[in-house]
């Protein structure tokens, strides 16, 4: 109970200074918020002066940074430069189809990396387990942009298998056409992470296989079906929780980048269309929020560790 | 024949701790290949001025997107210019990008890392919260941010790139301080007065070298990847400097008439990155002495 109260201070801590960070360094940049209207010939130095007061920009730094995190625990993270939206109404557009592609994203990359630890676990040496890691080793050192690329060159241009881009809940809103364009977005972000789990699944199978209660439950004649689900894998994910958690942050990433490739109208194309017209407050809000879950994340993940293994004491 | 056999033992030369993990670094074919390969290249990208048959920006507009032939072995892009020459060029600013920003991101994560461990408590907890800070926000978000902001060029992004990666170096390092600084030796240094750097420099940080190593090559793998990226989506290195994230950039427009300017680019980043981190491999197994 003491380990669960100050590991959640310590979350509120990180979200807390993860606000100042990206507060100050937005603010703190060349151009600073007001990058957006620099560039705009139109606009009079009395209008420029009116924008500056009316976003509050003539106020010291720390009343800002206070009037903004105020503003944002009352749930309201500004309006839009670029279309006068408020800012949490256009994150919480994009933020289902994102959720939709992670959530595919990371279920795939769970069966699959799974079933390849797993297999080369217990091959370990054979022909298969020397093709997989291979693939492991490809999928780590490949730039997700160019396999994206690539399957969009045979799947989409040769096969016609599946759609280039361009998912629209607008003009096609059939459950069919999501999942037909969600496919190869899908494929594109899981690729890395079956790469990278399935290393980390081959070595925990193994260290576990080695272990003598394993011995033992095979000696008294156990199947080797019921010792691999009932001992060796119970055993050997526990670590993989871990894994599984602190890389949402590497999901999250990866999704910004599928995205963007596959014009999926996600948080990653709110937020790069967003860099593009220096939307400051939506690039803001959209990095807190994303800290924030990666923080949380992080919690969950510990916490789960803690519960699935009797061994870890939390005191 | 004890007397033969004592002999024997005086004769053979002690192993120094170097040799040894070039004896269990060799027996790793798959990393003594990664050395061989990330040679070439490396010659490959210095040679870059000799071996290419054109300049890398040489626009040739009669003969814009040709596929590989024997004038073009690996094709023209769309303004007629030689992938094969733009690649080896490019392999320069990958490169570049890799070994430097992992230099630099190694140096603040070791000293992040062994400031944190050496001195523990208070120290120990801001360095490390700030390190927790800078993790907890998905690196191409924030990358992808600070670039825009900052603007190009290759120094900025170099040092961008290892402003964000050095977090796993100073928890690595940090890890090796925590139990290297309980060494006998430490507490010999401490008590004969020396001073607080030349214990961290002199003594313990030479013990940490192992997973330090293995980790920075793996880290030149990682930084190239990140470098391509960012190029990728036109925050890199500007145009028309050839690299190998802006060319397939450029190839974007035209993956279905002209596939081969998309494909060349990634398979030089994916047998790049392969070889650093096959070599990065073998030396973190060379390197621990765990492993037999």
């Amino acid at each position: 109970m003491r380990y669960l109260t100050s590991r959640l201070l310590q979350a509120l801590l990180m979200i807390w200074l993860s606000t100042v960070g990206v507060f100050t360094l937005v603010h703190l940049m060349p151009g600073g918020v007001l990058a957006a209207f620099a560039n705009n010939p139109t606009l009079t130095p009395e209008t420029r002066q009116a924008i500056i007061h009316a976003l509050g920009l003539d106020k010291p730094l720390v009343t800002q940074y206070l009037t903004w995190l105020f503003a944002l625990l009352h749930g309201n993270l500004g309006t839009s430069f670029n279309n006068g939206q408020p800012v949490l109404t256009l994150i919480g557009a994009h933020f289902p189809p994102t959720l939709e592609l992670m959530g595919a994203g990371y279920a795939m990359s769970l069966v699959f990396s799974l079933t390849v630890g797993v297999l080369s676990a217990i091959r370990r040496y054979s022909w298969i387990d020397y093709v997989l890691t291979f693939f492991a080793y490809a999928g780590i050192a490949m730039p997700v942009f160019w396999l994206a690329v690539m399957l969009i060159l045979v799947f989409s241009v040769h096969w016609h298998l599946f759609p280039v881009q361009g998912f629209n809940s607008l003009i096609n809103p059939s459950v069919g056409s999501n999942v037909h364009h969600l496919v190869l977005p899908a494929i594109t972000l899981a690729t890395f992470f079956v790469a990278r789990w399935s290393r980390y699944i081959r070595s925990s199978t193994l260290e576990v296989m080695s272990q003598d209660y394993v011995r033992t439950a095979r000696a008294k004649g156990l199947g080797r079906l019921r010792v691999l689900l009932g001992h060796i894998l119970r055993n050997a994910l526990i670590p993989f929780v871990t894994v599984f958690g602190l890389d949402i942050g590497a999901v999250v990433g990866g999704a910004v980048i599928t995205e963007t490739i596959f014009a999926w109208p996600g948080m990653g194309r709110l937020f790069f269309d967003a860099l593009t017209y220096r939307d400051f407050p939506v690039v803001l809000g959209v990095l807190v929020i994303s800290a924030t879950v990666v923080i949380l994340a992080n919690l969950v993940a510990d916490l789960a560790y803690g519960l699935l293994d009797p061994r870890i004491e939390l005191g | 024949m004890a007397d033969v056999s004592i002999h024997r033992i005086r004769e053979r030369r002690p192993d120094t701790q170097w040799s040894l993990v070039f004896r269990k670094f060799r027996r790793h074919r798959l990393a003594v290949a990664g050395a061989i390969v990330l040679t070439l290249i490396i010659l490959a990208a210095i040679l870059a001025p000799l071996l290419a048959p054109y300049p890398p920006n040489a626009i040739d507009s009669a003969n814009a997107v040709k596929p590989p032939s024997a004038a073009h072995l690996l094709g023209t892009d769309m303004s007629g210019r030689d992938v094969l020459s733009r690649l080896l060029f490019g392999a320069r600013i990958s490169l570049a990008i890799g070994l430097s920003s992992m230099l630099s991101a190694v140096l603040i994560g070791s000293l992040i890392g062994s400031l944190a461990g050496y001195f523990g408590g208070w120290v120990d907890n801001v360095l490390m919260r700030f390190t927790d800070l800078i993790l907890s926000f998905p690196l191409y978000l924030i990358l992808f941010a600070l670039s825009v902001m900052l603007g190009g060029g290759i120094y900025k992004i170099i040092l961008l790139i290892a402003a964000l990666t050095w977090m796993y170096t100073a928890r690595i390092v940090r890890a090796e301080f925590l139990h290297l600084k309980e060494e006998v030796y430490v507490e010999a240094a401490k008590a004969l007065g020396v001073s607080d750097s030349r214990v961290i420099l002199r003594h313990v940080l030479p013990n940490a070298m192992a997973p330090l190593i293995a980790n920075a090559t793996l880290l030149v793998g990682n930084n190239i990847i990140v470098a391509a990226v960012l190029s990728f989506f036109g925050f890199g290195v500007q145009p028309p400097t050839a690299s190998w994230g802006a060319m397939m950039q450029n190839a974007q427009a035209f993956v279905i008439s002209a596939p081969w300017l998309a494909a060349f680019p990634g398979i030089a980043i994916l047998i790049t990155v392969l070889a650093v981190n096959f070599l990065g491999d073998g030396l973190r197994d060379a390197l621990d002495p765990r492993v037999r």
